[in-house]
């Protein structure tokens, strides 16, 4: 049962700035955001407004400048590299724009990964799990080939099967479809809501509205702010004229 | 233990992937390792290696000292006294090597003329070594008129018997004289006794030495007749230096019961130091030098890494999101460097099994250990350590630094750690100037050595080499019993050479330059002596009258020898000029007076009839070339009967290649008798050679070293410089496409090698600076700081770093600015 009362993320106030040489680049100010089990969310905004520095925010990938983060009830922003490892395998499932899949390593092989890194867990479990994933996706008969022996709707579908083996609270997808053709990407948006179905937490970083509406909240960002619909709408017609 | 599989796997896969950068990193590893695993070898076989003797630390050489001066050993009188009255030694026993005429066969074949050890019975209980047949000799058989039993060296009876057990009870004959075989020694023995250049021991008899039938060693006036071998076995728990002070003790009573031992003291040296202590400053300077090019080749090997793993910062990063800890992306960049390791390991092995056996096969006669060498279980061992060593060492770093991945930044488009990249470009560029700093130290040293080696062989040498040939000879005292008998034989021989055509001149000799060591002791008539340990000491010669003529040595002063000087005319004597310096510095030393051996009042065996000195000669080479001309004293052997001994050197000046008259003088020799052996044939030139072929062969063997180490550091220059190249061609586009020139870009790239280099040349300076000690023992006539060595070392190096960087840097030149930015 999911108990859509309990936010699976917490974010207040949460600032990000970048140091580069004398120049500081603040690319978050102040974002409050807050995510409960089950819901499938939408980022957006124009380009650099920070969705995607958010997105690696919530997936530990980066640490926030300053604010608080609570994932699970439990405050992660000041974590080190191998507690939020931990977390990261156990909790955070990544679906990027390019896939990301490891070319030397089978589907197989790139699926059972992050499994790969969880500490005395028997491999006739990650074998269960694998399949499981990758039947979930329809990608169960081509585990010995290599990524490149994929088209690019398949690799996405495999990049999807990763993430879902490791059983993670969240699934973070940024621009999930942004290097596929219509076709893949509404196949893959169609995967995603099945699996949001299913009871998949999902938050998603994209600029396309078309698949923005696939979710059941969509977040809006400008210039590092969450910002309402109709604001960003004016921010932006600010911006063109 | 299945992630560790995993990993294994995947490491066998990624280098699977990469065939080019695998066989570059795996033979740049092989070669270091190779070198050092060869060397290693080398230094297993001359330094680590026990001798093949029960308890070798045990065991001791015994010398004899005369104030600072280590003679080579004591007297056998003395040795004897020393076994008698010493509580820490199990055996002590005198030996020495002499040449001999042996003959094995029937009276048609020729003798041949081999080293014979002369030991006592206690000489292989001191050593430990059981014979293989037969038995060791009996106390009654040192004795003179017992001494016609032989125990044969295990190659001479396997060649010359072809390893025949009913070999005992046979005989053969040892100049002229029958000996009964009563054993077969093990081979270990010869190994470590021979003399490197002329050759090992064959065979032993009884400690007997005579040289006419009626002398013996053992009486009181031969106690100062030092030169013996001596070796002890020092008992359980005794230290060498508790073993010394009890010699000491002995010797100092001694000296006071015996004048001619006043003065004379002893010291022990480790049998095995002995056998090492040549040899452990110049295999120490080439392992040293090797495991310079294992750090370059090590070095060359972390920037390929460096550079790989730069192509995979999105696969690192993938890693990372999917929750790998830094351990097992370590662990997995470890598995990848160890299985490069073991290709490296592996093909650097056989590299080395190779090297091992060339070694083994072509080295010098003065370093005949080298024929040991092979790759042994040690070796080999060794050899996989060092890989796998040098493969995690060096891969740990450039892993450690492409873990410093910013996983955000590597998912955007193109997008780029600046952190981690800047780190590895420093780390790169501090590589290639690390391996440059070093091919600088291997030039150093191995111009400092070429230099060391062309200065010797550029001496002033005293005499004419060219044109010289030089043969051996011996007359036992059976058939030429008196000095008389030896002079009639020595003056037909010579006159008959003489006339053969293509001879210019022809002498007779006990020694010649190079290795003209016998030194005598002498009095100068009216300078007597009060201590005995002071009595003046020269080498010595004795020669025909043809000696300066024959070898071209000038005389600057007084008259040379003439066949006027007869056994009973007035004896007659030349000095060379460090001896007229040392003796009589002030005054001229033509006409004064000189006795051969001890103060008459102190001493017996004095001579009383004294030489006068009749001319001074030029110096010429007496202790090798490396240093410089001790005083120098030839008498005539005709008018030296006490020292005319049947050892003879002939020395034949030619007006063709002299070994074209080798025969022809072979045949002098047997007209005038059969059974002695045409021994030693050689030229002068390659006596010479052979003065240096040690020297040569470390030379060489460095320059090979420095070579590799210059070469694997210019790959490593081009390597960078390609990275980088490649790394900025957009930049390099946009700059031309600013209006950058050609030229502009072409030195903007080797101003960056230059740079390398030259930080590598300061360091590599300060680093030779550092260790020119290391190096100092080995040089001769050049400081191990020497500066035109150090400023050419630095330029070489630079001009082949700037010249590495010139392909890629032309290529640079020749980016095409549309192409470059529509990559971007």
């Amino acid at each position: 049962m999911i108990d859509e009362r309990q936010p699976l993320i917490e974010i207040e106030n949460l600032t990000k700035v970048f140091y580069t040489d004398e120049v500081e680049t603040h690319a978050l100010s102040g974002v409050h955001l807050a995510i409960r089990k089950g819901e499938y969310v939408a980022m957006s905004g124009p380009s650099g407004c920070g969705k995607s520095t958010l997105l690696s925010i919530i997936g530990l990938l980066d640490t926030p400048t300053g604010g608080n983060y609570r994932l699970n009830n439990q405050p992660v922003e000041n974590l080190d590299f191998a507690q939020r490892s931990r977390i990261r395998n156990q909790e955070i499932g990544f679906i990027f724009q390019s896939f990301n899949l490891i070319g030397d390593l089978t589907v197989y092989e790139n699926v059972e990964l992050p499994l790969t890194y969880r500490q005395k867990m028997p491999s006739a479990d990650r074998k269960k799990r694998v399949m499981e994933s990758l039947e979930r996706v329809g990608m169960a008969h081509r585990v010995r080939h290599y990524p490149s022996q994929l088209s690019g709707g398949q690799q996405q579908r495999v990049a999807v099967a990763r993430a879902l083996a490791g059983h993670p609270s969240i699934l973070l997808a940024d621009e999930p479809t942004g290097n596929l053709d219509s076709h893949n990407g509404e196949a893959v948006m169609e995967l995603l809501q099945n699996l949001h179905r299913d009871g998949a937490t999902i938050c998603m970083v994209t600029h396309d509205p078309r698949f923005a509406k696939h979710a059941q909240r969509e977040v809006h960002l400008f210039d590092g702010k969450v910002v309402a619909e109709e604001e960003l709408k004016k921010l932006m017609a600010d911006v063109h004229a | 233990m299945s992630g560790l599989i995993q990993d294994g796997r995947y490491a066998l896969r990624q280098l699977r992937k990469s065939p080019g950068f695998t066989a570059v990193a795996a033979l740049t590893l092989a070669l270091g390792v190779g070198a050092s695993t060869t060397m290693f070898g080398v230094v297993n076989v001359v330094l680590l290696q026990p001798l093949p003797f029960p308890n070798p630390d045990r065991l001791v050489r015994i010398l004899a000292t005369q104030g600072d001066r280590v003679l080579p050993g004591p007297s056998p009188m003395d040795v004897r006294d020393f076994a008698d009255q010493n509580h820490t030694f199990e055996k002590v026993a005198v030996y020495d090597i002499w040449p001999k005429n042996v003959s094995t066969g029937s009276g048609s074949i020729e003798p041949e003329q081999m080293r014979v050890g002369l030991v006592p019975a206690e000489y292989f209980a001191v050593l430990g070594i059981k014979p293989l047949l037969g038995r060791l000799f009996k106390d009654e058989e040192n004795r003179w008129g017992n001494q016609f039993e032989a125990i044969l060296g295990y190659d001479f009876w396997r060649t010359r018997f072809h390893g025949d057990p009913s070999i005992l009870g046979n005989t053969i004959r040892i100049n002229d004289e029958p000996y009964t075989i009563i054993g077969v020694m093990p081979g270990e023995v010869p190994e470590l006794f021979g003399n490197a250049t002329q050759g090992k021991v064959e065979l032993w008899s009884p400690f007997v030495p005579y040289i006419a039938a009626s002398e013996t060693v053992w009486k009181e006036s031969e106690r100062g007749s030092r030169g013996w071998g001596a070796i002890g076995r020092l008992k359980p728990g005794v230290s060498i230096q508790e073993a010394s002070a009890d010699l000491q003790r002995i010797a100092r009573n001694l000296a006071a019961e015996y004048p001619l031992d006043r003065g004379v003291g002893v010291v022990l040296h480790s049998l095995r130091e002995e056998r090492v202590a040549a040899l452990r400053s110049v295999i120490l300077l080439l392992m040293g030098a090797v495991i310079l090019i294992l750090l370059i080749a090590c070095s060359n090997v972390a920037n390929l890494l460096l550079a790989r793993n730069s192509s995979r910062t999105r696969e690192i990063a993938v890693r990372v999101a999917m929750g790998a800890e830094r351990s097992a992306l370590i662990r997995q960049f470890m598995a990848e460097n160890l299985t490069l390791g073991m290709f490296g390991g592996i093909i650097g092995c056989a590299l080395a099994w190779g090297a091992c056996a060339l070694i083994a096969r072509i080295h010098p006669a003065q370093l005949s250990q080298l024929a040991q060498v092979r790759l042994d279980l040690r070796v080999l061992t060794f050899g996989f350590v060092i890989s796998v060593a040098s493969s995690l060492v060096f891969g740990t770093l450039p892993a450690w630094i492409s873990l410093r991945v910013n996983p955000s930044e590597a998912f955007k488009e193109g997008g780029r750690s600046n952190i981690a990249a800047r780190g590895k470009s420093r780390l790169r560029h501090a590589f290639v100037a690390g391996e440059l700093a070093l091919a600088v130290m291997l030039l150093v040293g191995t111009g400092l050595l070429i230099q060391s080696l062309v200065r010797l062989q550029d001496q002033q040498l005293g005499f004419r080499v060219d044109h010289l040939l030089r043969t051996h000879f011996f007359l036992p005292s059976v058939r030429y019993p008196n000095p008389s008998s030896i002079t009639r034989f020595c003056d037909e021989y010579v006159a008959r050479v003489r006339q053969l055509p293509g001879v210019q001149d022809a002498v007779i000799s006990a020694a010649y330059p190079f290795d003209d060591q016998w030194t005598e002791n002498f009095t100068s008539v009216g300078r007597p002596v009060s201590r005995l340990e002071e009595t003046p000491s020269a080498a010595f010669n004795v020669t025909d009258s043809h000696y300066l003529h024959t070898l071209g040595i000038p005389l600057l002063r007084g008259r040379n020898f003439s066949d006027s000087d007869t056994e009973t005319s007035l004896p007659v004597a030349l000095v060379n000029q460090a001896f007229a310096d040392r003796y009589f510095p002030t005054e001229d030393a033509v006409g004064k007076r000189i006795r051969m051996g001890f103060n008459p009042i102190l001493a017996s065996s004095a001579s009383t009839t004294p030489f006068t000195i009749i001319g001074v000669l030029a110096n010429s080479m007496n202790r090798g070339l490396a240093l410089s001309p001790l005083p120098h004293i030839n008498t005539l052997f005709r008018q030296t009967p006490e020292l005319n001994a049947g050892f003879k050197y002939l020395i034949v000046r030619t007006s063709l290649d002299p070994m074209q008259l080798a025969p022809p003088i072979r045949m002098q020799l047997h007209s005038l008798d059969a059974d002695l052996p045409f021994a030693e044939v050689s030229t002068m030139d390659q006596i010479m050679r052979g003065q240096t072929a040690d020297r040569r062969y470390t030379t060489s063997l460095l320059a090979l070293f420095a070579t590799f180490g210059v070469v694997l550091a210019g790959i490593g220059v081009y390597g960078v410089v390609s990275y980088v190249v490649a790394q900025r061609t957009n930049e390099i586009g946009l700059r031309m496409a600013l209006g950058a020139e050609r030229s502009d870009v072409l030195w903007m790239v080797i101003r960056q090698a230059l740079w390398m280099a030259m930080v590598g040349a300061i360091t590599g300076l300060a680093g030779a600076w550092t260790l020119r000690q290391v190096i100092a023992q080995l040089l001769f006539g050049i400081s191990p700081a020497d500066p035109a060595t150090f400023l050419a070392a630095a330029l070489l190096l630079i001009g082949f770093a700037t010249a590495a960087s010139y392909v890629p840097a032309r290529r640079a030149a020749k980016v095409d600015p549309m192409v470059a930015l529509r990559y971007e």
